[in-house]
């Protein structure tokens, strides 16, 4: 419910990153996909997969695009993510940079796959596939400061440590 | 009855087959689905919110900045009337020069040749009873060289620099000059000081309250007739009458002044 909630909020934002005012580059971040990297984490690899799915689904429709080929890329890039995460013990920082990596990289290469395969224009070309490996990449890094940020000062341990010090 | 089930990764899979065949459809047919077009509807506000917020943030650092060059130019104009003011200053004390230099050189017409026109620097009217002014050997001042303002002698030069000289005025306690009573026979000698007095009248000498005095060059310094002061109410001492005098140059006034050649007396 809480990934879902995230999910809504992901896809708000993106919308709101389409607007005009704001650098052009920003539109082509995955927003969503750091919501399904996020899901990925300590979950079996096929739950990370139908999330990413639906993920998937939901910001082809929200650019308008044909319905499908996100959600074959998010489901891939959940289960990409989840299955490297096991396997290469990815965690903290790590884990969101190179995670937000690696599900852009399976989604962008899924997606030019599946229209390619089709016949179809693909909706970007490298450029674009470019943007948003950075794009995404770097709001990985900027999730994994704020998650070192929060545990910094509101997780239970800061909390002990700052209850001991009034002791003291 | 068969129960079907599936591995969640495999149903995962044959989910992805159908899709890409869904995809294939939408590309052949080329339509948007009507969740597609809700969701635009749907999204299209917040963009356009952000987009206003934007504006307004850019809004909000422009109006920053246009007040801070506000403030930049309310500064410079602040400096800039400073500076004008000194300037005004600067060129109405010049004027004033000028004036006062223009009435001396008319009250003094046979004195254009030779004097020096100076234009005082500094004044102690009350401690050491002197002016500096701003002409000096340079220039061709000389000690003792007598120095009137319009209304008359004000003093001599009693300190000469190369570009400055000293001005004793004839208030100082040391001051004296040869003079005369416009009127009254006989020569006395003006001493100087707070309460100037005229003495070496002969005794029993009558002295009209409000005459003239002027020089009468005898000491070498000023020359004749330039006018010192106003007798006052004489008082008979027992040799000699002592008149007080009122100076009639007034130092506090002067700006600018006029040095006369020392005037050399045969011995």
């Amino acid at each position: 419910m809480k990934f879902a909630f995230l999910l809504l909020v992901a896809l708000l934002v993106q919308a709101a990153l389409t607007a005009p005012s704001l650098p052009w580059l920003l539109s082509a971040i995955h927003v969503w996909l750091v919501v399904v990297v996020g899901r990925a984490r300590g979950a079996p690899a096929h739950t990370a997969g139908w999330f990413g799915l639906v993920a998937g689904l939901a910001a082809d429709l929200s650019r308008g695009l044909p319905v499908g080929p996100s959600g074959i890329a998010g489901a891939l890039a959940g289960v990409g993510v989840a299955r490297a995460s096991t396997v290469f013990e990815l965690a903290g920082p790590l884990f969101w940079v190179i995670g937000t990596l690696l599900a852009t990289g399976i989604t962008e290469a899924v997606t030019a796959g599946v229209y390619a395969s089709l016949g179809a224009p693909p909706p970007h070309s490298w450029l674009g596939a470019a943007a948003a490996l950075a794009g995404t990449a770097c709001l990985g890094f900027l999730t994994a400061a704020l998650e070192w940020g929060w545990g910094r000062f509101f997780s239970p341990d800061a909390r002990r440590r700052r209850a001991l010090r009034r002791r003291r | 009855m068969a129960r079907l089930a599936l591995r969640p990764d495999l149903s995962l899979a044959l989910v992805c087959l159908g899709l890409y065949v869904a995809t294939a459809a939408q590309v052949r047919l080329g339509s948007g689905t009507a969740l597609a077009v809700a969701y635009q509807a749907f999204a299209q506000p917040v963009a356009q919110a952000v987009g206003h917020l934007t504006a307004l943030a850019q809004d909000l650092a422009v109006g920053r900045q246009d007040w801070q060059k506000t403030l930049a130019q309310l500064q410079q104009l602040k400096e800039e009337n400073q500076r004008l003011a000194r300037e005004n200053q600067i060129l109405a004390s010049e004027l004033l020069i000028l004036r006062q230099a223009h009435e001396l050189l008319g009250s003094f017409p046979s004195f254009q040749r030779q004097a020096i026109l100076a234009a005082v620097v500094s004044r102690d009217l009350l401690g050491t009873h002197t002016l500096v002014v701003n002409r000096g050997r340079r220039h061709g001042v000389e000690r003792d060289s007598a120095v009137v303002a319009t209304e008359g002698v004000l003093g001599r030069v009693d300190l000469v620099w190369e570009e400055a000289a000293r001005v004793q005025l004839l208030s100082h306690p040391a001051a004296a000059a040869a003079a005369r009573v416009v009127g009254v026979e006989g020569e006395a000698l003006l001493l100087g000081g707070e309460r100037p007095r005229l003495e070496g009248l002969p005794p029993y000498t009558e002295v009209p309250v409000k005459s003239p005095v002027v020089t009468t060059g005898s000491e070498g310094i000023y020359a004749p007739g330039l006018p010192l002061g106003i007798t006052g109410k004489s008082e008979v001492g027992a040799m000699f009458t002592v008149v007080p005098v009122t100076l009639v140059a007034r130092p506090e006034d002067a700006v600018a002044v006029l040095l006369l050649p020392r005037r050399r007396v045969a011995p």
